[in-house]
């Protein structure tokens, strides 16, 4: 299928293309999924090989559907793969194939509930003694001395669920009864065992930090370990961030909800500082600082959402050509160097953010102090995206798609410019030399490198119009 | 580069990596003085040796004797009557910036245009060391080594290489064998910063910025492979 920039500059809606390449990515996780089976075959101890886990991965791996097509795309199963190759390629003790075995089991009996078909399963709980049914907001919880204990999970006909175990412990609700469970955060220290209901940002958007599997990837901030009431806090910025999205941007949040399963709440390192992550191993899941504005979290689920949508692209079609990691270059964004494929995820997502802060800035006929924050913003990113696409365009060699998307990028920019002329021009002076400055810093001269600590010019320049010689 | 050129690039070189050139200087004088149109190319490793200064003078159009008159002002002696192909240069040199002396100066020639082209390499206080040279076409099984192929094979992809240098060295008894230094020869010469970004010049990044400044827009034609990497620009 030939792409067409357009649609993966900005949001291009739930479009064939975009079914397209989703359709690739699923493909290759059946084929990952079909190359665990394999693994599991020959390399299980003897005792794990016994459960029926094959079971459950041949549900997910022949189930058809949109709930089965979801699962096969959600965070989870990404990172449950992740650490199936780093892990069990080689020699592993019996729990932890118990472990990573039982929590795909709840891929499985997920997708079981949500298509009626009901099922058995034999499944671990996590470490912190929880278990997730990943693909809905349903949760059990459990006392954490319980962690990594076995659970049978029968899943009923009628939408039912049953937890078997620990021991002689027994969970049991209906379908009615788990869609009428008031929504809670998981990992508030449960007593008693529990069935829970995540809350909701969108729906199919959970907020969680309490699953093992959805965090234990999560390393470059902390979890936000959120009270109850922050909770509760958090999701409903994030509401309101995914309604505005849907009236201001709406085909970015028609991809957005379809990819994006998970929120995960992160601690701000400093009071007034927000802070957010994705990972590449982890798609669908965007972790996030709490703020109180629903455009700072809208701005922030753009943001990320757009590196991996673009991740999830770059699957079909890498836009750069192999070969060219041998080199960091100036990013707009940060002191430190990036290389080329940084510089494009961070041009592309600070297009998207710049478009949407203009465009509700424009909604909402922002006046006089209250714009100048939005305004200051908007002009920043472009500066900024304008520097990196510059970079990109010295030294990067694409895909016939790639040409076309840098430079669609690049027209983009020139109609943001046109959006932005109302902006008073000493803001727009003010964001322009902030970033001139930072290049100055950062960047080697005039050229797209990075300017390392190190460097030593005693090049000799020649002198140029001194005033002695001007006009004569 | 031109003699005006060269001479640029070793003040700066001199200055921001604090080489002792002087008897550099001197030596490229002479070399000058014996007159034709010399193409200058200089070399940058990563690595081992920042000191090291690296040089090759390529001259289609010099005289035929000129490399047997560069040979005098070594107090060395050429081994063949004819020059080498055109791909290789009429001398090279390594220079130690670090005590500003000679570390190795090379002659290339061959015995008729039939014969493989061939160097003779001089270290002080060494024995000459004679290398034959052999240009292949670059193809997936030249090299042993599968990692090496899938770099120069994504290199080729972005930038052609017109051929694959290998040399032999002189062993026992006569005969050539492989020796560990080979090069990839570009077929369009690719700006400096354009041959950082490549996979295969990763090595340079923890210089790159000093280096950009010294390599500034120039060409790198070729990359040879030895103990450490070369990439030299012109």
């Amino acid at each position: 299928m030939k792409l067409d920039e357009t649609a993966w500059i900005y949001g291009g809606g739930l479009s064939a293309q975009w079914r397209w390449v989703c359709g690739r990515r699923r493909r290759q996780v059946r084929s990952l999924l079909a190359a665990a089976a394999d693994g599991f075959r020959r390399r299980a101890p003897a005792g794990v090989r016994r459960r029926p886990y094959l079971k459950g991965l041949r549900l997910l791996l022949d189930g058809r559907g949109a709930a089965a097509q979801q699962l096969l795309l959600h965070p989870g199963l990404d990172y449950w793969l992740h650490l199936w190759d780093k892990h069990f390629t080689l020699s592993c003790a019996e729990e932890d194939w118990h472990l990573h075995m039982g929590l795909l089991q709840t891929f499985a009996a997920s997708l079981a509930l949500q298509t009626g078909q009901g099922g058995r399963f034999y499944s671990v709980l996590d470490p912190g003694a929880r278990l997730f049914l990943f693909g809905t907001p349903f949760y059990a919880e459990f006392p954490s001395r319980l962690g990594r204990k076995p659970v049978e999970l029968i899943v009923e006909k009628g939408g039912g669920l049953q937890l078997k175990g620990p021991g002689p412990l027994r969970l049991r609700a209906s379908g009615a009864q788990l869609r009428a469970l008031t929504p809670s955060a998981a990992g508030q220290a449960a007593a008693r065992p529990r069935l829970g209901r995540l809350l909701e940002a969108a729906p199919g958007i959970v907020i969680d930090e309490a699953s093992w599997l959805l965090t234990h990837g999560v390393t470059m901030h902390g979890l936000g370990r959120l009270s109850a009431g922050e909770h509760e806090r958090f999701c409903r910025v994030l509401e309101k961030a995914f309604e505005d999205l849907a009236v201001i941007a709406p085909e970015l949040q028609a991809e957005m909800t379809d990819m994006v399963r998970l929120l995960v709440p992160l601690a701000s390192p400093q009071k007034h500082s927000s802070v957010s992550s994705s990972y590449v191993n982890l798609r669908g899941a965007v972790c996030l600082s709490h703020a109180e504005s629903p455009v700072l979290q809208a701005e922030t689920l753009i943001h990320e959402y757009c590196h991996q949508k673009m991740n999830q692209l770059m699957i079909v079609e890498p836009v750069l050509r192999e070969g060219q990691g041998g080199q960091v270059f100036y990013s707009p964004w940060r002191p430190d160097a990036r290389r080329l494929r940084g510089l494009l995820l961070g041009a592309h997502a600070f297009l998207n953010v710049a478009r949407y802060v203009l465009a509700d800035l424009s909604r909402r006929s922002l006046q006089g102090k209250a714009a100048i924050d939005p305004m200051l913003n908007v002009a920043l990113r472009l500066y900024q995206v304008e520097a990196a696409l510059r970079g990109l365009s010295f030294y990067g060699d694409f895909t016939e798609f790639g040409r076309r998307f840098v430079l669609g990028m690049q027209r983009e920019l020139g109609v943001l410019y046109h959006g932005a002329q109302w902006f008073p021009r000493a803001l727009m002076r003010e964001a322009r030399l902030k970033a001139e400055k930072h290049r100055q810093k950062y960047g080697l001269f005039e050229t797209g490198f990075h300017r390392p600590a190190d460097l030593v010019d005693k090049v000799l320049r020649a002198p140029f119009l001194s005033p002695g010689g001007r006009g004569g | 580069m031109n003699a005006a050129q060269r001479r640029d690039w070793l003040e700066a070189s001199a200055a921001c990596l604090g080489l002792r050139l002087r008897g550099l200087r001197g030596l490229l004088e002479e070399l000058d003085a014996l007159g034709g149109p010399c193409r200058w190319e200089a070399a940058f490793s990563p690595s081992s040796q920042p000191s090291l200064v690296r040089l090759r003078c390529f001259g289609e159009a010099l005289a035929g004797d000129w490399t047997a008159r560069a040979a005098g002002v070594f107090g060395a002696r050429t081994l063949w009557k004819r020059t080498a192909a055109a791909s290789l240069p009429r001398l090279s040199l390594d220079w130690d910036g670090a005590s500003d002396r000679l570390s190795c100066v090379g002659f290339f020639g061959r015995d008729s245009a039939a014969e493989p082209s061939q160097a003779a390499f001089h270290r002080p206080g060494a024995d000459l060391r004679r290398r034959r040279f052999e240009e292949v076409p670059f193809s997936s099984g030249i090299f042993p080594r599968k990692r090496i192929t899938q770099e120069v094979a994504a290199l080729h992809a972005l930038c052609p290489v017109r051929c694959v240098r290998l040399e032999w060295e002189a062993g026992e008894g006569g005969a050539w064998r492989l020796a560990r230094r080979w090069a990839l020869c570009l077929k369009t010469p690719l700006a400096w910063p354009l041959f950082l970004k490549l996979d295969l010049a990763r090595a340079f990044a923890a210089r790159c910025g000093q280096l950009s400044l010294l390599a500034l827009d120039r060409k790198v034609s070729e990359i040879v492979f030895e103990e450490d990497l070369w990439a030299y620009f012109g």
